[in-house]
């Protein structure tokens, strides 16, 4: 299909051109693992919420109406967290932004364009997950429940709105380099904060059963009643027409008027953010890195690692991800002692592996600088151990919640202990046999990038939680039980030690100068 | 004879056709040496070989004596290398930059400190020390990058478009530097797109075109191998690397 050069088709043509070029092609087993994974998650998941979601009452039920409520707005502050980032990053992010606007382009169509981008990318990761849902819906003849890809739609268009408006807000208020620090911590933060505010009510006496009375009582005032307008989301999440078309409407207009105000002050954040900004430094002497290489390069590493807010809230987002999972684990019953216990210790192992796993990724395969460290007179094995120490002494902070974890139990503190370290350790070894450069910016997409190392880390990690949950009842049969698990880890981890690179080692020293091939 | 500062015997790279094909030089110690070619010629290929990027797949590099294949360590401590993108990090100021590199390299830190201070103020860095690299233009990164390969004092200097990014001003101080360095006994190395460049600084110039090397000597000696009397070095060039001549 054709468009007219400059129209706002042909940008978004141009715009989805660039997108799909940028994670890289897909090879044919990613796209049979990705099609197989669709069809899984129809079977498993799609299909008992399906059928909740056929419920022929489910657009009038004030629960239902108070639950879809409550989840519009954990989808819009999590779309808006990754809005925000989006928005500032659209200003640092040269591409072809200069080119663009260098162009005889109108900004506003430029902004309106970059903005659908960013739409875009806040909905396709639930577009995604929707879809196997709305699939296993539509199999059993409820075709309306379409509706929740275009309620997905709106929501993001209303967050990036959202976004759009802080980034502009942020950068006039602090000023461009401040304003990407503040949307780099805001973001992780407004999504963390969703994520444990939505566990409060696990803690509170009752399980929360303050909130069950106040939701009745909205209900018996009619709040949630079906002619509301707290039940559009859940109507137009089932098809009911005026309902998605005003929410949909609404947050378009939204949109556009936002992008449309936005337009004018585009171009010169843009600007702004490409000049040094600088403020006054401090002016400190002379402090030499002493020690030899190996500490040198652990301290260039910590450094490194300390002055990236974006990564450090990455890894700490992940770690938070995994929070709900245990809260909802342990609070099956919290008089269960041993059960509140092993929970615990599993958390700190996967967290433990995470976060070994993301730390020994920045320092190994996200090297800013890897001609510099090859040129440099130190070897290879010297330059990997310090790497790997590098990302292994922040770890050392697990050793706090071990010890709190001490207090109810020696005996599993020792467990988690130990067991965090060998998840840690497994992890940091795996990435380092498939090590490969990336840019820090990737950090998101290493997974995609790095399939087998980040499968591989998880099956480790979940066979050392194995190992970890047998050895925490400390009995003869369990301990004996424990032994025999940790051949599921340490096999796993054998089998990527046999698939690791062999041939290219290509971060910091390369081989070539101990084993130089001199073929003819 | 006195040892060469460069001894490159047979060096050969393919990658799917030849980059670097049987390529042989000699730099004595003191030499402002320029490798002049068109694009994909194989220049950088070349200096990446010199340095330890790469490995050749056949022939041998000698820096000062030591054999760069069998002892590369020993061959690193000597030289230092700036590419045309420089190597920095972006979250580090300059002069922590500069303490790291001191530190890969093993520089005391009392002559390193003094060293980096002259650099920077050389430079016209000064003021900006305690500034993320982030925060720097095209030019000031190259500026601190180039700070970081004079830190060591090497002996070997093996710079790629080295004036690439820098203003007239700060251009001409470069060249200057490599002037000076040479005279002090430094070993310089360099490519360069720019013939001006190489006519104004080099004693001895290569021209290498698809791996091998073309012609190699003085300004005066190629002329006299183009036939072109009086002509500039960007007249000889071309000359040269028409493929009529070649």
């Amino acid at each position: 299909m054709r468009f007219a050069p400059g129209s706002v088709p042909w940008l978004i043509r141009h715009e989805l051109r660039l997108l799909s070029r940028a994670s890289g092609r897909l090879s044919w087993w990613m796209l049979l693992i990705v099609v197989l994974a669709l069809i899984i998650a129809v079977a498993v998941a799609g299909a008992p919420i399906a059928a909740l979601l056929a419920h022929p009452h489910l657009g009038t039920h004030p629960l239902a109406v108070f639950g879809a409520d409550i989840a519009i707005v954990l989808l819009f502050g999590i779309m808006f967290a990754q809005a925000l980032l989006l928005s500032v990053q659209a200003f640092y992010i040269r591409g072809d932004l200069d080119l663009l606007l260098s162009s005889p382009l109108p900004p506003r169509r430029l902004v309106l364009v970059r903005s659908g981008a960013i739409a875009c990318s806040v909905a396709a990761l639930f577009w995604l997950l929707a879809a196997p849902v709305v699939a296993a819906t539509v199999v059993r003849g409820h075709l309306a429940i379409i509706g929740v890809l275009p309620l997905i739609a709106a929501v993001a268009l209303a967050a990036t709105s959202a976004g759009l408006v802080v980034a502009m807000v942020l950068f006039a208020t602090l000023g461009p380099r401040r304003a990407r620090t503040v949307s780099q911590l805001l973001g992780p933060a407004v999504v963390g904060g969703i994520i444990l505010l939505a566990q409060i009510p696990q803690f509170l006496p009752h399980h929360g059963a303050w909130v069950a009375r106040w939701v009745e009582t909205a209900v018996r005032l009619g709040w949630f009643g079906p002619h509301s307008v707290l039940a559009w989301p859940v109507r137009a999440a089932c098809g009911v027409p005026v309902p998605m078309l005003g929410i949909t409407a609404a947050c378009s207009v939204l949109f556009l008027a936002t992008a449309y105000a936005a337009a004018p002050l585009f171009p010169n954040y843009a600007a702004r953010a490409t000049v040094a900004v600088g403020g006054r430094a401090r002016h400190r002497p002379w402090r030499p890195l002493r020690g030899g290489v190996r500490s040198v390069l652990i301290r260039k590493e910590l450094r490194l690692i300390a002055r990236d807010p974006l990564l450090l809230s990455q890894i700490l987002l992940q770690l938070v991800y995994l929070i709900p999972l245990a809260v909802a684990l342990a609070t099956q019953d919290l008089t269960d002692r041993h059960m509140f216990i092993m929970v615990c210790v599993g958390l700190l192992i996967v967290m433990a592996g995470g976060a070994a796993s993301s730390l020994t990724w920045v320092t190994l395969s996200a090297e800013d600088a890897p001609d510099l460290l090859r040129c440099a007179p130190l070897t290879h094995g010297a330059a990997e151990r310090a790497k790997l120490t590098a990302a292994l002494i922040p770890l050392t902070g697990f050793l706090v919640p071990v010890a709190v974890l001490g207090v109810f139990s020696s005996w599993a503190a020792m467990i988690a202990a130990l067991g965090a370290a060998a998840s840690a350790l497994s992890n940091a070894l795996i990435q380092l046999w498939y090590a490969k450069p990336m840019a820090r910016g990737a950090f998101r997409r290493r997974v995609q990038r790095a399939l087998l190392p980040s499968l591989g880390g998880m099956l480790v990690t979940f066979g050392w939680v194995g190992v970890a949950a047998a050895a925490c009842s400390a009995t003869a049969a369990t301990e004996l039980a424990a032994v025999l698990l940790a051949v599921v880890p340490l096999g796993a981890l054998g089998l990527l030690w046999l698939g690791r690179h062999r041939s290219e080692r290509p971060l910091y020293i390369s081989r070539w100068s101990h084993e130089p091939s001199r073929h003819a | 004879m006195a040892e060469l500062a460069l001894q490159v015997e047979q060096l050969t790279k393919r990658f799917i056709a030849p980059a670097v094909d049987c390529l042989n030089l000699m730099l004595p110690p003191g030499q402002l040496y320029a490798l002049l070619g068109p694009n994909g010629a194989g220049k950088t290929t070349t200096l990446r070989m010199i340095v330890g990027l790469l490995a050749p797949d056949y022939g041998s590099i000698r820096i000062f004596g030591i054999d760069a294949l069998a002892d590369p360590l020993g061959a690193k401590r000597l030289t230092a290398w700036l590419p045309d993108e420089p190597m920095l990090y972006d979250k580090l100021t300059a002069l922590e930059y500069l303490e790291f590199i001191a530190g890969l390299w093993n520089v005391d830190a009392a002559v390193a400190a003094k060293r980096a201070e002259e650099l920077l103020r050389w430079l016209d860095l000064w003021a900006q020390r305690d500034q993320r690299c982030e925060e720097f233009s095209r030019g000031m990164k190259q500026k601190t990058a180039l700070a970081g390969a004079l830190l060591h004092d090497p002996q070997l200097l093996i710079l790629d478009e080295p004036l690439s990014g820098l203003d007239a001003a700060m251009a001409r101080q470069v060249k200057d530097l490599l002037l000076e360095r040479a005279r002090q006994g430094t070993t310089v190395m360099l490519t360069t797109h720019v013939l001006e460049v190489a006519e104004r600084l080099a004693e001895r110039i290569g021209i290498i075109v698809r791996g091998r090397l073309l012609a190699e000597g003085t300004l005066e000696e190629l002329r006299a191998l183009s036939g072109l009397g009086d002509s500039s070095l960007e007249e000889v060039f071309l000359r040269l690397t028409r493929p009529e001549s070649r």
